[in-house]
């Protein structure tokens, strides 16, 4: 065959053969290219939109009013559990919601392309002042007030209210904080730093 | 040839799937710059007129805007499928240019199967719906045209100047590169035949009346970027640099005159085309290696160069070495061989112009895919004096080595951010998502900081109707904020209070091997992920969206501390 191998055979191969390796390649690509999947949660003000610059300065018994949304597009139907914390100054050498205390967890199923929100209203109702620090008690969640001992660092803004969504593992039999988005591992959590005015504790 | 038209759909079958692995593969559009495009074309859409000005030029918002009202489908449908698609027909001119330059149909197949596969030329036309795209499509008609009509036949001069005029209205640097062309044509004819000769003034009455148009239009018409990016290249420039690309370039034209003007080429290289090959490959790997280890370049620019460079090198320098001994000493006609090594010198000048300017030099990268295209007919004549040399023995394996090449020039269209400085041209739904969320739920006037990337997004979204603080897109440049700030510094910085909301992707992160991108005549940066740790422990930066891998976050200044703030004077 190679002996009457002509410049036309040549040009018909070298042409047939690209185009069959190229659509190998694109075969390739498209296949190996897992689709992303992910789980998006945001918070926004009661009006739906960011938090406003003054949300956030509470006095007690103040109501801080969001929704969390949580939307989940895993291609898969999921099970959630949003863990609610509040939490002083986190330490640098732990997770941000490693030292919050739990105030609720919501579970929740989530069909894919599906969207939950779920209103919190969340309020400081006693505090204590204790040096430079203060001291919190008692919040209340969505009505029910839930005793907590929570200390800030200092007076202003170095207090947090944590939403950290928890995703049903059949693996593992358990809700689990990871998730994967086809390449890598994530976590997903919010959290809103919050200001207690003066006046707290006295 | 018989299956002249088997063949040449075959090429375009693979010009079409190359630019197409993003579209399917992500089913969404894919690369850096089409959110930006989109975004101009958004209002359009609603407003049923362009509601910003049109930079590069507007012949491609109008189509893609064109598309989605008559196809009644979305911009990111047609973005991801239709307009590579459309571009990919750019080999088409690549293939006629080289049949009517040599009249060999072979070599036109080759050229039309380099044009449809070598990375950088996919990554202009189609592989990214990019304003260079549609330039190089009309440029490469107007380059055949230049052929046919060897500047005498009237009809063919009309269709000249209607896809100059195509090039003009579709992007400004391949306008320019055009323009240099013709320029560089008329100066090689001059060298040639003298400055009387009747061959003279038709490139240069194109030079001018080119150059004239293109400066009204960019004046008045788009006023605002390319005369502005020319003002900063201008401004930027020092004796040294201008000297030295001078230089450069003076050496490429006087290279070609020498090609043009030689009347037969040394055949040391004809007959030993793989060990030219094996040289080039050297010499490739080697070069860079010794500039990075000589400290001027670093190693993500080097993994570029090598990734992109190697398999481009190791294809293009034989078959144009070949190519241009086989082209002199077939003594091709002088005028035919002028204009075709005109348009690559030209290119060549402007980019070695490009790497000398201070903080240009990145976008020299932009110059090469029309120097290759430029180069396809010389490379399509280049393989087929090889294959018409060897034995039938060697064509089969020639076949082999060849379609391997063009597979490895294929296969690096779309390099990973690994490959690309740590730029990541493909957007995930999760960075969409996230900055759709932040246009739905941050009000319009509240300043928001990002880079360049998601910038884009946000403007899409948006319709361009945000404040994106940081906005350094097409050199209107306020600067980088915090995110671009601390990049820059490797650790955050205080936030400064122009900055209410921070929009990071994992694909600006150090431990992602991603960088902030701010504008690209500036050094890239990585975020620390010290800056993640930041935000995440800094008192009054809250976490409101979190897709993974973007997040958005509010800084919510003290009261007490905005109260001081307004009352300073």
């Amino acid at each position: 065959m190679a002996a009457e191998f002509s410049e036309e055979d040549f040009i018909v191969t070298l042409t047939i053969l690209s185009t069959v390796f190229v659509l190998c390649f694109l075969g390739f690509q498209v296949f190996c290219t897992p689709p992303q999947r992910y789980l998006a949660m945001y918070l926004v003000s009661g009006e739906g939109t960011a938090l406003s610059q003054n949300a956030t300065s509470l006095r007690l018994g103040d109501r801080l009013k969001v929704l969390v949304i949580i939307e989940n597009h895993m291609a898969r139907q999921i099970g959630v559990e949003l863990d609610t914390l509040v939490a002083g100054t986190p330490s640098p050498s732990l997770a941000p919601w490693d030292d919050g205390l739990r105030l609720q967890e919501q579970v929740l199923s989530l069909d894919d392309g599906g969207t939950s929100a779920m209103p919190m209203t969340l309020a400081v109702t006693r505090a204590r002042i204790e040096g430079d620090s203060i001291v919190i008690e008692e919040v209340e969640l969505n009505g029910f007030k839930i005793p907590v001992s929570v200390k800030s660092d200092t007076r202003n803004q170095t207090l947090r209210f944590i939403f950290r969504a928890l995703i049903w593992s059949d693996i593992e039999g358990r809700y689990v904080p990871d998730w994967n988005d086809g390449q890598d591992n994530h976590s997903s959590w919010l959290q809103i730093w919050f200001e207690l005015l003066p006046g707290v504790g006295t | 040839m018989r299956h002249w038209r088997t063949l040449v759909a075959c090429v375009l079958i693979t010009s079409v799937a190359v630019r197409l692995v993003p579209g399917l593969s992500y089913r969404q559009p894919y690369g850096f710059d089409i959110y930006d495009l989109m975004s101009r074309a958004v209002p359009a859409l609603a407003a049923g007129k362009f509601m910003t000005d049109l930079p590069q030029g507007p012949l491609l918002y109008s189509l893609l805007s064109e598309f989605a009202i008559l196809g009644g489908v979305s911009l990111e449908t047609i973005s991801s499928f239709l307009a590579p698609s459309i571009l990919a027909l750019s080999v088409l001119p690549a293939m006629i240019y080289t049949k009517k330059a040599f009249k060999d149909e072979p070599a036109a197949i080759v050229s039309g199967l380099l044009a449809a596969t070598t990375n950088v030329i996919v990554h202009q036309t189609g592989g990214t719906v990019v304003w260079e795209g549609l330039g190089t499509l009309f440029a490469g008609f107007a380059l055949t045209f230049l052929i046919q009509a060897n500047l005498r036949d009237p009809k063919a001069i009309a269709l000249l100047c209607m896809a100059v005029v195509g090039t003009l209205v579709s992007h400004h640097l391949t306008t320019m590169n055009v323009l240099l062309g013709f320029g560089v044509a008329a100066l090689l004819l001059i060298a040639r035949r003298g400055v009387r000769s009747r061959d003279v003034y038709k490139p240069i009455l194109l030079t001018i009346l080119l150059g004239v148009a293109s400066l009204s239009i960019w004046m008045f018409v788009i006023p605002k970027y390319t005369i502005e990016v020319i003002g900063l290249t201008a401004a930027n420039a020092n004796i040294w640099t201008l000297l030295g690309g001078g230089v450069l370039s003076a050496t490429a034209i006087l290279a070609s005159y020498r090609a043009v003007t030689a009347r037969r080429a040394r055949e040391l290289w004809i007959t030993r085309p793989f060990t030219l090959g094996l040289l080039v490959f050297l010499a490739s790997v080697a070069i860079p290696l010794l500039l990075h280890f000589s400290g001027y370049i670093n190693a993500e620019i080097l993994m570029t160069i090598l990734y992109l460079g190697v398999p481009i090198c190791v294809v293009y320098v034989p078959l144009f070495v070949i190519g241009l001994t086989s082209a002199i000493n077939c003594r091709t006609d002088g005028r035919l061989l002028t204009f075709l090594l005109a348009f690559p010198t030209a290119c060549f000048s402007l980019t070695t112009f490009l790497i000398f300017q201070p903080g240009l030099g990145v976008l020299a990268y932009r110059e090469v895919s029309f120097m290759l295209y430029s180069l396809l007919p010389i490379e399509g004549l280049g393989l087929m004096e090889i294959v018409r040399r060897g034995t039938p023995a060697r064509r089969y394996i020639v076949a082999f080595i060849v379609a391997y090449s063009i597979l490895a020039l294929a296969s690096t269209s779309y390099p990973s951010r690994s490959y690309l400085m740590g730029l990541d041209e493909a957007y995930r739904p999760s960075d969409l998502r996230v900055s759709e969320i932040a246009v739905n739920v941050i009000p319009g006037t509240s300043s928001i900081d990002t880079d360049i990337r998601i910038g884009n997004l946000i403007l899409y979204f948006s319709g361009r109707e945000v404040n994106w603080v940081s906005n350094v897109t097409y050199w209107t440049s306020p600067g980088p904020v915090w995110l671009g700030k601390s990049a820059a510094a490797g650790r955050p910085l205080d936030i400064p209070s122009n900055v209410s909301f921070i929009i990071i992707s994992d694909t600006m992160l150090k431990s992602k091997g991603g960088i902030v991108v701010d504008l690209l005549s500036r050094r890239l940066y990585p975020l620390p992920d010290e800056a993640l740790a930041y935000l995440d422990r800094k008192p009054g930066v809250s976490r409101i969206a979190d897709a993974g891998t973007a997040l958005i976050f509010q800084v919510i200044r003290r009261q007490d501390v905005a109260a001081s703030s307004k009352t300073k004077p």
